[in-house]
């Protein structure tokens, strides 16, 4: 959804310009509902297919193998998209006495197709953290290997991407899809994206009238005002930085599991460990394995010498807090929450970015 | 230990001294010793590299020295088997406890220390009975001996064998793993049974099983032992909004909880 439509929400500041390869967009095009299947089922010639689909019952990115597998348009998955730019588990190098080799092994041509508007900014964050200097090599490939087909979506229960202005994206995807029922709205986002058009340009249209413009804002207007959450995002940092000493973390931190939940479905969290394994049969070689890791467990702030930062419950979730509602944005011009409501599905006491930002204001911890 | 006794790659090795190992069970199912020689991919490796003194499992012949590593599985379920360990310790530089018999005593240890021990012997076994050696409660190494290092689980996890073998090899220092079950539960994607008001002990163990029974619909029985890092209050609490009874909770944590869930409960009964 492109910057022509600012007009409308005009609220949202512009995102700041960022180089990853995508281009402002040019073209709006329209196609029909019955072109959709083949188009999706055509984008293979670009790379191995990624979607949403249900694996044991949880919506998950994988490989549909058919299209009637995907799952569009609403329910989010519960991992979000950042696994299959930031594996979960994966071995880096290999190393020996004459040094090491890396293993990018994990990364492939692919295209995600179905990310909603809050995941793709979730991406533009991480390219934040994974893209400038020293850029991440893996993370930098998987990025360059991956196209991204977004696709709309109307809220779900606990979705408040509105108020974290993450509702509407203006770069970062290929193509992007909106789905107004009786045709679809595609955004060009990128010379891929224009490739991906040409294979089937007898599929697309590109007589975009006004009045399908209007129907595009009328479809805006209900989805916006079918958020049943919301809170008061910018007064965040501000009531983070009075709150540091509030004893609301510690009644927060006497609910807290520390199972890690919160962190792993959040996506734009990105701490991993990196662990040396070495080989048995050789004192020398072995590899370097990164899995992601939790500012919820205990030994993260644990630094050699025995010393441990943040041991106590309190100070981990602190640490988590004002990592996401206030000193990325410091860092980088915007909070690292996206608000696509997974920390409110995933925990199972109720600690979340609601309950949180609930407590910042009323200086009380929710009740369960 | 020390650099110098080091084993490397392949002929390098020969010839020189390689660490001395030995591998013992006493009360337990022999299921960590089994994983032990599953290792398959890295058994050769793991033999080339050690010198493996004493185990039953792979050989009859024992040597029954001075080692540089002992592994011990089982709790201490009797005498002799103090006795054992004891010697074991004494001629062992480093020994290690596996599986959660030896670390925390095992289900053999579900009632460890509340004082029913002598009354359930003589229920199951009656009066007057002679026994070879003289039982005790079961309970974990560490009861009797100083133990170097944990490897927790029910069987014990072959990455963190190998990863503790190999860097005692090479003279690196092996690190906990502090991590509740919910870490490799959620990697592999499985909805919160907590979340359906499921009982699950994942948030109050310890990981590394790879989260073997959420993943297949079954609630954490916490058989790797106690999360040190739990919440064990908030936990029961939300169990017990569920509709358990806190003793029921309780019966269920001490499972396999043994000896090590005594302090984490203590306040909490």
């Amino acid at each position: 959804m492109p910057h022509q439509l600012r007009l409308i929400r005009n609220d949202v500041a512009p995102a700041p310009t960022f180089q990853t390869g995508w281009v402002p967009t040019v073209r709006i095009l329209k196609m029909e509902p019955k072109y959709f299947q083949a188009f999706i089922e055509s984008l293979d010639k670009f790379g191995r297919v990624y979607a949403p689909v249900r694996r044991n019952g949880v919506l998950t990115w994988d490989t549909p193998e058919r299209f009637e597998e995907i799952v569009l348009g609403g329910e989010h998955t519960m991992i979000p998209v950042k696994k299959l730019f930031h594996p979960m588990r994966f071995d880096m190098f290999r190393f020996d006495d004459s040094g090491f080799t890396p293993d990018y092994s994990s990364s492939e041509k692919r295209v995600i197709v179905g990310v909603p508007p809050c995941e793709i900014h979730s991406l533009l964050r991480l390219d934040e953290v994974f893209m400038e200097r020293p850029v991440d090599p893996y993370y930098a490939q998987q990025r360059r290997d991956s196209a991204i087909i977004g696709y709309s979506c109307l809220p779900g229960e606990n979705c408040f991407c509105r108020s974290t202005g993450t509702d509407i994206v203006e770069e970062g995807f290929d193509l992007f899809f909106v789905n107004l029922g009786e045709f679809y709205l595609v955004w060009v986002g990128s010379s891929l994206g224009h490739d991906m058009v040409l294979v089937h340009e007898d599929f697309f249209d590109d007589s975009v009238s006004h009045d399908d413009i209007k129907k595009y804002i009328a479809w805006r207007k209900k989805r916006d005002g079918m958020f049943k959450k919301s809170f008061d995002f910018r007064s965040m940092p501000d009531l983070m930085e009075l709150s540091y000493e509030s004893p609301i973390w510690e009644g927060f931190a006497e609910r807290c599991l520390s199972c890690g939940q919160c962190t792993m479905v959040c996506p734009t969290c990105n701490c991993y460990n990196v662990v040396d394994v070495l080989d048995i049969s050789s004192a020398t070689s072995g590899r370097r394995e990164r899995h992601w890791d939790s500012c919820m467990f205990v030994d993260y702030s644990l630094v050699a010498g025995g010393h441990n930062f943040r041991g106590a419950r309190a100070e981990r979730l602190k640490l988590w807090y004002t990592h996401k509602l206030r000193a990325y944005a410091s860092e980088y011009g915007k909070p690292a929450c996206i608000g696509c409501g997974r920390c409110v599905e995933a925990c199972p006491v109720d600690i979340n970015v609601l309950t949180v930002a609930e407590a910042l204001v009323t200086m009380e911890v929710p009740a369960r | 230990m020390s650099g110098t006794k080091t084993t490397t790659s392949g002929g390098e090795s020969k010839g020189r001294e390689r660490p001395r190992l030995g591998i013992y069970g006493l009360t337990g199912c022999a299921g960590d010793q089994l994983l032990l020689i599953h290792t398959e991919d890295h058994l050769l490796d793991i033999f080339e590299a050690f010198d493996v003194r004493s185990f039953v499992m792979a050989s009859s012949n024992p040597v029954e020295e001075e080692l540089d590593v002992a592994i011990v599985e089982g709790s201490v379920s009797t005498e002799e088997q103090r006795e054992h360990l004891l010697e074991i310790r004494k001629r062992a530089k480093i020994l290690v406890a596996a599986g959660n018999c030896a670390t925390a005593g095992g289900v053999q240890a579900m009632y460890a220390k509340d004082g029913s021990f002598a009354e359930r012997m003589r229920r199951v076994y009656g009066d007057d009975v002679k026994f070879v050696t003289e039982p005790i409660e079961g309970s974990p190494l560490d009861e009797f001996v100083t133990v170097d290092y944990y490897l927790p689980g029910c069987p014990i996890s072959q990455s963190q064998v190998l990863a503790l073998l190999s860097r005692l090899l090479h003279g690196e220092q092996p690190e906990p793993y502090p991590h509740p079950v919910c870490h490799e539960c959620k990697l592999r994607e499985n909805r919160c049974l907590l979340l359906d008001k499921k009982f699950c002990l994942g948030p109050v163990t310890l990981g590394g099983c790879g989260a073997a029974c959420p993943s297949n619909g079954v609630g954490c029985t916490g058989c790797w032992g106690p999360n040190p890092d739990g919440n064990f209050e908030e936990h029961f609490k939300l169990l017990q909004s569920f509709g358990m009874s806190k003793d029921e909770i309780i019966r269920r944590v001490r499972n396999y909880g043994g000896h090590k869930i005594l302090q984490y409960i203590k306040d909490l009964e």
